[in-house]
């Protein structure tokens, strides 16, 4: 516990922007016909790393794919720097694109290309850099991330770990604003969890990239988080937000405390 | 587990309309999209195309030629019993020569393609949407149409016309084989035969329609691809009814050409 609070006392002290750079308001998402979240709303502050937390089948993959675009919302609307994402027109839609970076649970990175090529693909289609400068900013992404030298290797070749951390350079390669995680650590041992959390917790403090984490480790929420909101799937919606150490031990809500509860066991 | 919920006929009716027409109305607007793509050449990458190009033709290859070859060997087979009664022996090869050309040899051809390429690439395709490689593309405003389906629609376009060349070699080939063995047709003769028979026009119009087979392969094997479902059956499902639904669409097509061309006069 001696992690807790740690980034959120960083935030308080840092000059952080109080503008949201992200509104979700009254989002009602799900598939056809079957709702899994209802009037979802919060807004997420410039520099801020906010995690999406609950039990499996609450709705925070779903959540998240509504957010980078990939799910319609059935209701409701996201917003980024003000504009909302899905009444944007598809050159608004593409700029805003272009303003985040997403790491996957599956890492996502294209098994037919070399690591350098998956970092390079978003630098070609939307700089003018040529392919010495990107060379080189591929380079230092793989530098930052702690995988010097693996440009030539297939993501094949890379442990689970190094996966992770070339898909976080990928997620890096164009300076997102935004960088939204998909449960960062899950199949990772412990060790190389922490290795991954403190590298998400660099890249927030050091940047001060704005951050949307899915995640149930209570170890990365206590470590990285600012805030935390945990969405509860019979309500269908958000059952407690705020300070992560404020939330697990000032709020009585019953299935708040199941969820901490659960999660320390 | 929850009960599963009765639904009664006319619910179930009604869903599976709205549900055909919603899958009509996104392969359509995958068409569109595939359509619109070929008129966006900046950034193409040429490297994909030639790749895709190359493992088309590696395992197409052995297979078409093995294929087309016996195909020749049994259409000359089947002939030679019945033409050699009359003494007209010769005509074998013409028989053979059309038949591979103008038939035969395209439709053999797209169905090796669609068995080995159009189902790799549904598989391909389908791989990348269960391990969220295709949701990597779209956050990041790439589209997949442009970098994973055109490519692939170009190679096959490409490679089939060039393999059902190939495939009408390997064929008559087989003919002349079974002819000189069996009738003792002198392989020049035999040729010449070939040749005064089989003309442009008819090559022409095994490769117009090979030029659409390839077209009809790849659209199908990527559409169900990128159909896929996020688990892993789904790729299997995929795989399978890419290969079902190009081989159908190919015979279709074919009858379909029949008709044209007969109607046409060619």
């Amino acid at each position: 516990m001696k992690h807790q609070a740690n980034n959120s006392e960083l935030l308080l002290q840092s000059e952080v922007s109080k503008m949201p750079v992200i509104e979700v308001k009254n989002l009602t998402c799900g598939y056809e016909e079957k709702v899994i979240l209802k009037d979802v709303s919060f807004s997420v502050r410039e520099g801020e790393a906010l995690f999406i937390i609950g039990e499996s089948g609450c709705g925070k993959s779903t959540l998240l794919r509504c957010m980078i675009g990939l799910m319609p919302p059935q209701k409701g609307s996201v917003s980024y720097f003000g504009r909302n994402f899905w009444e944007a027109s598809e050159r608004e839609r593409q700029a805003m694109l272009q303003s985040f970076g997403v790491l996957y649970q599956s890492n996502a990175l294209w098994s037919s290309m070399t690591i350098a090529e998956n970092i390079s693909l978003p630098l070609e289609q939307y700089t003018t850099h040529n392919k010495e400068e990107i060379a080189k900013i591929v380079a230092s992404k793989l530098e930052q991330v702690g995988l010097p030298g693996t440009e030539e290797l297939y993501p094949r070749e890379l442990s689970g770990g190094m996966k992770r951390r070339a898909a976080l350079a990928r997620a890096l390669a164009l300076d997102p604003k935004i960088v939204f995680f998909d449960e960062p650590t899950s199949g990772l041992d412990p060790v190389t969890a922490r290795g991954i959390d403190d590298l998400i917790l660099k890249i927030n403090t050091t940047l001060g990239t704005t951050m949307v984490i899915i995640s149930h480790q209570l170890s990365s929420i206590f470590h990285v988080a600012h805030r935390i909101i945990l969405l509860d799937e019979k309500t269908q919606g958000i059952i407690a937000e705020g300070d992560p150490k404020k939330v697990s031990l000032k709020n009585n809500d019953h299935r708040v405390r199941n969820f901490f509860d659960q999660q320390n066991r | 587990m929850p009960p599963t919920e009765k639904k009664s006929l006319p619910l179930f009716l009604g869903q599976s309309v709205i549900r055909y027409f919603q899958n009509s109305q996104q392969t359509l607007a995958f068409i569109g999209n595939v359509t619109l793509g070929l008129f966006r050449w900046k950034k193409f990458r040429w490297i994909d195309c030639l790749v895709e190009m190359q493992q088309c033709w590696a395992s197409s290859i052995p297979i078409v030629s093995l294929i087309s070859f016996l195909v020749g060997v049994i259409l000359a087979f089947q002939s030679a019993i019945q033409l050699r009664q009359y003494g007209a022996g010769i005509f074998v090869a013409d028989l053979v020569g059309l038949a591979v050309v103008r038939e035969m040899g395209p439709m053999m051809a797209a169905i090796v393609v669609a068995g080995g390429t159009g189902a790799g690439f549904a598989a391909a395709l389908g791989n990348m949407r269960v391990n969220e490689e295709i949701d990597a593309l779209e956050t990041l405003g790439i589209s997949p149409i442009d970098f994973l389906v055109r490519p692939r629609l170009i190679a096959v376009t490409i490679m089939l016309p060039i393999l059902t060349l190939y495939a009408n070699l390997l064929g008559i080939l087989g003919g002349l084989f079974i002819s000189s063995t069996l009738l003792s047709i002198s392989a020049s003769a035999y040729w010449i035969e070939t040749q005064n028979r089989v003309g442009v026009t008819d090559v022409s119009i095994g490769i117009v329609k090979s030029f659409i087979f390839g077209i009809m392969i790849a659209l199908i094997g990527c559409w169900r691809g990128i159909q896929c479902g996020r688990d892993t059956t789904g790729v299997g499902i995929a795989t399978s009814s890419a290969v079902v639904t190009s081989v159908t669409f190919i015979v279709l097509g074919d009858a379909l050409f029949a008709v044209i061309y007969n109607a046409l006069g060619i």
